[in-house]
């Protein structure tokens, strides 16, 4: 009797598991997203079994003094001189005049006072590594002095008595051992470090937010972090807007040229 | 003999419903998820035109009709969208493409199928794709893309994404898909945006998920938690959910995410930035801000949470005094640079540095951390996973009393729960 039992019994327990399981093969309509049932929910009393959050720091003694850049007079706000606010079309290898604020052999003191700057002023801050073996940190590109030596006043008023005017060939092109010979493209440059980890970090963080590709490459004593890839550069200076608008106000438009 | 004969039915029954049910293979695709679960992501949506190439002959199917051809041209219609190609032309509610290698919208290439569907007046396109390939093209566009010794970091934001999608499939039903594929539900970049690391990873965790007693979590994870994630009824205005909890992100060789670029920062503030941003943005935070809100006098941070974000922050100007609660602060108090991006986080201290006047004339925030702060911190992962820490030990730090489940085991008990309460 109980021989003959067994085998519709296990034929029950098939169909019992197959609609438990469901139709293997066929895409299973997976479950509505959990909302916590309020029996589930955490007593609202305070945790003090984890340690609190540090303490941030006061970072205003690195920061330079307030003055007129930091906080111009209400009655005369610093209007900046029109050819600077226009921003030139940046051309190529182009000769332009700049502010240079700092000037130091350490990279990473030089990285300071161009974040220190970027925090007072809109006009783009670039830190370059040039032949004299200096780090060498900037603000503003324009094609004429004038407008540059008014930003120069601005800074030296406002605590960076060091600043300068300075005449420099910006060379927006890079030779990248990364394309084919001959290849040549344009790229928008959002970075550029002498650290490969830095500049891996941020091209991992801008990966996040484009779809274009993003490479990173060595050129000379630079790591940079160049986004896009096209034969034109009409599109790649309106991604180079976007970027500067997503927070990376230092982007630039460069010339990759293959090895 | 005819004892047996219930047994050799009820096999014969199973076996045709087997068959019923096994879906059609596609010869060459790759294979979908382990436990075979397609999923419904929505690249485009009200597009003007959308066009669909791949390097092998497609099949579209456009209502009755079957088309075949390298590439197709979607407009749409009135009522019907238009399909064009070499094959010919068609109408109907919807197209869909398969074919043997990947397929490319608009020149970005994906695995599975192409729907395309007519909405609201613009074309929407979905991509059908397997969950664990599916996978493959968010994992490394949503933490990154990971080196071998940061493979573990990579792990755990698989199954967290796994779970966010699991837990979240029926999110978007009313615009014909399952999730979106950025940031309104995850980043998915298909093929382009796969790497070695990510693919290793999703092979090596399929279908695990993160359950709380048998169902998936809310998996929520952000880039930098600064040194102690959040709870989440400190972030917004929740009830407390247990396995969001805050947790202190240390250990002895110091903050798992202090490698961050966005670990510890610092935004700088001219009085006419600060007057010009809570002009434009108090009204996201605060209610009945009239248009003109005054002279700002004052911004303090009036209450904290344990892990250092801002509860309450008061805004006092010449005009009146406003509060604003929790993550809003981020909206109100945007970035001082072009686009005036939301603040980084909401753990901040504010400094305001006063003219011999009285009056402000700058604001320092110094700022810790990047994103909501709720469940996984990312660099904080990765941190770990430099440290040595595995999969299981990173997503126990992040999320509370959890378990790491098969998704088929924490579905069948969700079944079981189900029909338990059915009676």
């Amino acid at each position: 009797m109980m021989h003959g039992l067994r085998a519709p019994l296990l034929g029950g327990l098939m169909v019992a598991a197959f609609i438990l399981v469901g139709c293997p093969g066929q895409s299973p309509k997976i479950g509505p997203p959990p909302t916590p049932r309020a029996e589930e929910a955490a007593p609202a009393v305070e945790d003090t079994s984890e340690p609190p959050a540090p303490t941030l720091p006061d970072p205003r003694a690195e920061l330079p003094p307030i003055g007129t850049i930091a906080s111009p007079p209400a009655t005369t706000p610093a209007p900046e001189p029109a050819s600077i606010q226009a921003r030139p079309s940046d051309p190529l290898d182009a000769e332009v005049y700049s502010v240079q604020v700092f000037a130091s052999t350490a990279e990473e003191r030089a990285t300071e006072i161009a974040r220190q700057v970027g925090g007072v002023t809109t006009q783009p801050v670039e830190t370059a590594y040039e032949d004299d073996g200096l780090w060498h940190v900037y603000v503003g590109r324009a094609n004429g002095r004038e407008s540059i030596d008014a930003l120069r006043d601005q800074f030296r008023t406002g605590g960076y008595e060091q600043a300068w005017t300075k005449h420099r060939v910006v060379r927006n092109t890079a030779r990248d051992a990364t394309l084919s010979a001959g290849q040549v493209v344009y790229s928008v440059q959002v970075f550029a470090s002498s650290s490969m980890e830095n500049a891996n970090r941020v091209a991992a963080e801008v990966r996040q937010r484009t779809s274009l590709p993003v490479d990173v490459v060595r050129v000379g004593e630079y790591v940079k972090v160049f986004v896009g890839r096209s034969p034109t550069r009409e599109s790649i200076d309106a991604e180079r807007d976007r970027l500067r608008q997503m927070g990376y106000p230092d982007a630039w438009t460069y010339q990759r040229q293959g090895l | 003999m005819y004892r047996r004969l219930p047994t050799i039915v009820l096999a014969g029954a199973i076996c045709v419903v087997l068959g019923a049910c096994a879906p059609p293979q596609v010869v060459g695709l790759r294979p979908q998820g382990a436990d075979g679960a397609p999923i419904r992501i929505g690249i485009k949506e009200d597009a003007a035109v959308v066009r669909i190439e791949s390097e092998e002959v497609m099949r579209a199917t456009v209502g009755p009709a079957m088309l075949h051809g390298h590439s197709f041209q979607v407009n749409p219609g009135s009522g019907q969208i238009l399909v064009t190609g070499s094959g010919g032309e068609a109408r109907g509610d919807r197209i869909a493409c398969e074919s043997m290698k990947p397929i490319r919208v608009d020149g970005v290439a994906y695995r599975g199928k192409i729907e395309v569907f007519e909405r609201s007046g613009g074309l929407t396109v979905v991509n059908v794709i397997g969950l664990e390939d599916y996978l493959c093209g968010v994992a490394p566009k949503e933490i990154g893309y990971l080196r071998q010794n940061e493979i573990e970091a990579m792990k755990a934001q698989v199954v967290a994404a796994r779970t966010y999608a699991v837990a979240h499939l029926d999110r978007r039903d009313s615009h014909g898909f399952d999730l979106y594929g950025d940031v309104r539900d995850q980043v998915y970049g298909g093929i382009a945006g796969e790497s070695d690391v990510g693919n290793a990873a999703v092979e090596a965790t399929r279908g695990k998920v993160i359950t709380y007693r048998g169902r998936p979590i809310e998996a929520y994870f952000h880039s930098t938690c600064g040194g102690s994630t959040a709870d989440i009824n400190d972030v917004w205005d929740s009830e407390p959910v247990p396995y969001l909890r805050r947790v202190y992100d240390a250990d002895d060789a110091g903050f798992h995410c202090q490698i961050s670029p966005h670990f510890r920062w610092v935004e700088t503030y001219t009085r006419e930035q600060v007057q010009a941003i809570l002009a434009d943005h108090l009204p996201e935070g605060a209610a009945e801000v009239p248009p003109r809100i005054g002279r700002v006098r004052d911004m303090e941070v009036v209450s904290v949470a344990r892990s250092g974000r801002a509860l309450s922050t008061r805004v006092t100007t010449d005009q009146g005094t406003w509060y604003v609660g929790k993550q809003k602060l981020r909206n109100v108090l945007r970035r001082p640079t072009s686009g005036a991006p939301i603040l980084r986080s909401d753990y901040v201290r504010l400094f305001c540095d006063r003219g011999p006047d009285g009056s402000l004339v700058r604001l320092v925030v110094s700022g810790g951390g990047n994103g909501h702060g709720l469940g996984m911190c990312q660099w904080g992962a990765i941190g770990m996973a430099r440290k040595g820490c595995t999969m299981g030990q990173i997503i126990h730090h992040y999320y509370h009393d959890v378990q790491i489940t098969d998704y088929q085991a924490a579905r069948l008990a969700q079944r079981a729960r189900v029909r338990i309460a059915e009676g």
